[in-house]
């Protein structure tokens, strides 16, 4: 079937909105169509209901069984790898790199410029080298001084050639 | 797009209802924004075309018997139509209204330097999201072009051109993007330093 997220006990959900903003939590239990019972023992989030529209359901899910206290959430989530693929999950990296970006000070950022603006220098040298050498359909164009240096070099040969003879 | 812009606001009139977008327009204008519709002439309105029609007759046969010099005068061109049902949504005849009215550009086709400009659609005024989808409509260009407007030929013609254009401009963009690509491997090793204090920073993952 098109979902494969569902509110159920033992989702991962991650809060987007509200006092748990940021953090993770496991779905225990579902009040209502707009609440559900939390628990984040790894996380800080103390076992409380939720709203649902500030949860964004994740991939990961853990089994236990619903209601289950906390003592058999953090056991679960324990045993299961949620921490270690959480930490590579895509959602996880850029959610970081938002976080890395607003922490930095103005030597920081400075120093950021600078290195784009050096890295993007050797860029457009590089492109515009290319850029000569390719016509505007991608055919590689010849240039003169390609054609001067094998004339030279043919010359040479024929030197070579004269030189042998004698 | 939130907040108001010394840059013109272009909206491609393509696939709009007419009069939607006027009141999005309109709005938009009295608030102090700079707005330019182009391709008027693919602006919709909804009902069948001989409806419309007989709508736009209609119009025509309104004049002011004792001089008809004094309006209401009947512009055609599809340009023409949209500034009119704009200009009935802006208070024309004060000082505000007239300054918000001269913010207003309306075109046929796309004409230079609009054709480079990026240019901007209204969710809500669009025919696809806002009609039901067994509705007829009809084309502004038609119309105008049954009623009297001369210049659908041209319009078609110089649109055609600029879209061939843009097909070889595009073209061309996309081979600039691959040596773009080739020339980021070239410099991969002198490059790597910075890319990693980029990264160290958080952008470019």
């Amino acid at each position: 079937m098109p979902f494969e997220r569902f509110v159920q006990t033992g989702r991962i959900a991650k809060a987007s909105a509200g006092p748990l903003k940021g953090r993770l939590v496991a779905i225990v239990d579902v009040i209502d169509q707009n609440r559900v019972l939390v628990d984040g023992p790894l996380t800080g989030v103390p076992r409380q209901e939720y709203r649902l529209n500030n949860l964004h359901l994740t991939k990961y899910r853990i089994k236990f069984p619903y209601t289950a206290p906390t003592r058999i959430v953090r056991k679960a989530w324990t045993e299961s790898d949620l921490k270690a693929q959480w930490k590579v999950s895509p959602w996880s990296v850029k959610a970081q790199n938002i976080c890395k970006r607003s922490s930095l000070n103005d030597f920081d950022r400075f120093k950021l410029r600078y290195a784009k603006r050096q890295r993007n220098k050797l860029l457009t040298i590089a492109f515009n080298t290319l850029k000569k050498r390719t016509k505007a359909d991608g055919t590689p164009r010849v240039l003169k001084k390609d054609r001067r240096e094998r004339l030279r070099a043919e010359k040479a040969k024929g030197g070579k050639k004269a030189a042998a003879k004698k | 797009m939130t907040g108001l812009t010394n840059r013109t606001v272009v909206i491609d009139g393509r696939g709009h209802l007419l009069g939607r977008l006027a009141s999005v327009v309109a709005k938009y204008l009295l608030q102090g924004g700079k707005v330019a519709v182009v391709r008027c002439e693919e602006l919709n309105l909804s009902g069948h075309f001989y409806r419309n029609k007989i709508k736009f007759l209609a119009y025509l046969r309104k004049r002011c018997n004792v001089n008809p010099a004094r309006g209401p005068f009947h512009f055609r061109a599809p340009s023409r139509i949209f500034y009119k049902a704009v200009r009935g949504m802006i208070p024309h005849k004060t000082k505000r209204g007239q300054a918000a009215l001269a913010r207003l550009r309306v075109f046929d086709g796309i004409p230079s330097p609009y054709d480079k400009r990026r240019r901007v659609v209204v969710p809500i005024a669009m025919r696809v999201l806002t009609l039901r989808s067994d509705r007829k409509y009809c084309q502004v260009g038609r119309l105008s072009h049954e009623v009297g407007w001369h210049y659908q030929d041209v319009i078609k013609s110089l649109e055609r051109k600029r879209k061939a254009k843009l097909r070889v401009t595009l073209k061309h963009n996309r081979e600039l993007k691959k040596l773009t690509v080739k020339a980021r491997e070239n410099i991969a090793k002198a490059a790597e330093p910075f890319n990693k204090i980029i990264k160290s920073y958080g952008y470019e993952v």
